[in-house]
């Protein structure tokens, strides 16, 4: 055991069996061998890929936020609402937690995980690329922040529900889906595959790289 | 199953955050990762606790949320008062099956499935059972994966009303249901979240020590009662 890297032992989240991570294939999953968990994609250092998947996703996200996700024609009169929009109408109704809950997991926690993501890649990138390495300010508190904010950030059902939605309004009015919910459904890919690929695990090793060389 | 050893048998814990396995850094009242300086808990503190707890709410506000109108529709001809389970009818019977189906599946099976299968979860770590470990683990795996569809019909709901609100054809408002039925789904994911599976692996090598303790006390008996038993 004394010549494994202290990056290659292994806990396994789910029911804490000890182990050494085998060098990474390039392709395939690494699993628990005790309980079958995904414990690592197969890949390493696509931190650039990371990064270009986390800067689409933002740019969707901010289209998502933008654009007008559902419109409703009701006689004559032409209604649009947004996520944060369908939110802030809500609180109206009198049941003002409903409206926060949609708001952080479809709006705020999407956006925080993007935006961590973002931080943290490029930031690393930078610095790996630029002369003077250096330490990269609130890497902690970007890593604490995707952790939480990806298991609260709902998108993939938000965009069922707004499929839901549309349906169910259908006998009542003309509905027309905006440009946001096709945006939505593009960001629910990339959002799904980022999720995937990232993995702080493999950030750490190289953020105390950059520190100890400057 | 083949002996193994895990992290807390060596003493050693996984850091959540930066995933390091490490002896934490024990301080006045908390142990930190020696790398990354987060909080480190060998297990989910109070995980069983914190998991009944949210259980339990989660089963007294089940019945609210399906029992009591989830969206009032005002049109010219009345008002119209949707539970869950009938705005699911309304779906099918105008001829969207699969769209009633997976409401039926967010709504009504998800949220009752994880409430029954963390009870399970949770009573099988109490009677430390070393039955389909495996299996166990997979469950709450499953029960992660799925928890978050519920949210489906709090979105319908929000979107519903936000956009057929004051107008002059109808106008779509969330019924009591509403907000029992979002703390249902806020509770199950809570209970999942503060589930540790890890403990069920435990109760199996706590009881794997026993029985090498068992053995080596067989053991070291004296060579006459042995033979005294054996004809």
């Amino acid at each position: 055991m004394s010549d494994v890297h202290i990056d290659r032992l292994y806990a396994c989240p789910e029911c804490d069996a000890l182990q050494v991570l085998p060098e990474a294939p390039h392709a395939g999953r690494i699993v628990c061998w005790r309980c079958g968990t995904w414990l690592a994609a197969g890949h390493r250092d696509r931190l650039d890929q990371v990064f270009a998947l986390a800067l689409a996703a933002m740019v969707l996200f901010l289209i998502v936020n933008a654009a007008a996700l559902i419109q409703l024609n009701l006689q004559g009169e032409v209604v649009t609402t947004t996520i944060a929009g369908a939110a802030e109408a809500f609180w109206s109704l009198g049941v003002e937690p409903i409206s926060i809950l949609v708001l952080t997991t479809a709006v705020i926690f999407p956006g925080i995980y993007l935006a961590a993501v973002l931080y943290l890649t490029g930031g690393l990138l930078w610095i790996e690329r630029s002369a003077k390495p250096r330490d990269l300010p609130y890497a902690l508190l970007a890593l604490h922040m995707t952790q939480h904010a990806q298991s609260w950030s709902m998108l993939e059902v938000f965009l069922m529900g707004a499929l839901v939605s549309v349906v169910r309004l259908q006998p009542v009015s003309v509905v027309v889906p905006g440009a946001a919910l096709w945006a939505l459904g593009a960001l629910v890919l990339l959002f799904a595959t980022l999720t995937t690929t990232f993995h702080p695990r493999e950030l750490w090793p190289r953020l105390e790289r950059a520190a100890a060389s400057s | 199953m083949s002996r193994s050893v895990s992290a807390r048998q060596m003493g050693l814990a996984r850091c959540d955050v930066c995933a390091l396995v490490c002896r934490p850094l024990i301080g006045r009242r908390e142990a930190t990762c020696p790398r990354c300086g987060s909080l480190v808990h060998s297990r989910k503190p109070q995980s069983l606790a914190r998991t009944w707890a949210f259980l339990i709410s989660g089963y007294i506000l089940y019945i609210p949320a399906n029992i009591l109108p989830m969206l009032d529709t005002q049109t010219f001809f009345g008002v119209q008062r949707d539970t869950i389970f009938s705005g699911i009818v309304y779906l099918w019977k105008g001829g969207s099956w699969g769209l009633a189906l997976i409401v039926f599946c967010a709504s009504i099976a998800v949220p009752l499935i994880k409430l029954l299968s963390l009870t399970m979860l949770a009573i099988s770590v109490q009677q430390r059972s070393i039955k389909s470990l495996y299996a166990r683990t997979r469950l709450c795996r499953v029960v992660d994966f799925i928890g978050r569809w519920s949210m489906l019909d709090v979105y319908v709901l929000v979107l519903l009303s936000a956009l057929v609100q004051n107008r002059a054809v109808a106008q779509i408002s969330p019924g009591p249901a509403a907000i029992a039925f979002a703390s249902v789904v806020v509770l199950t994911l809570l209970a999942a979240r503060s589930f540790d599976p890890r403990l069920m692996w435990d109760a199996a090598e706590e009881r794997a020590a026993s029985q090498d303790r068992a053995a080596e006390k067989r053991q070291e008996r004296p060579a006459a009662i042995q033979t005294a038993g054996s004809r």
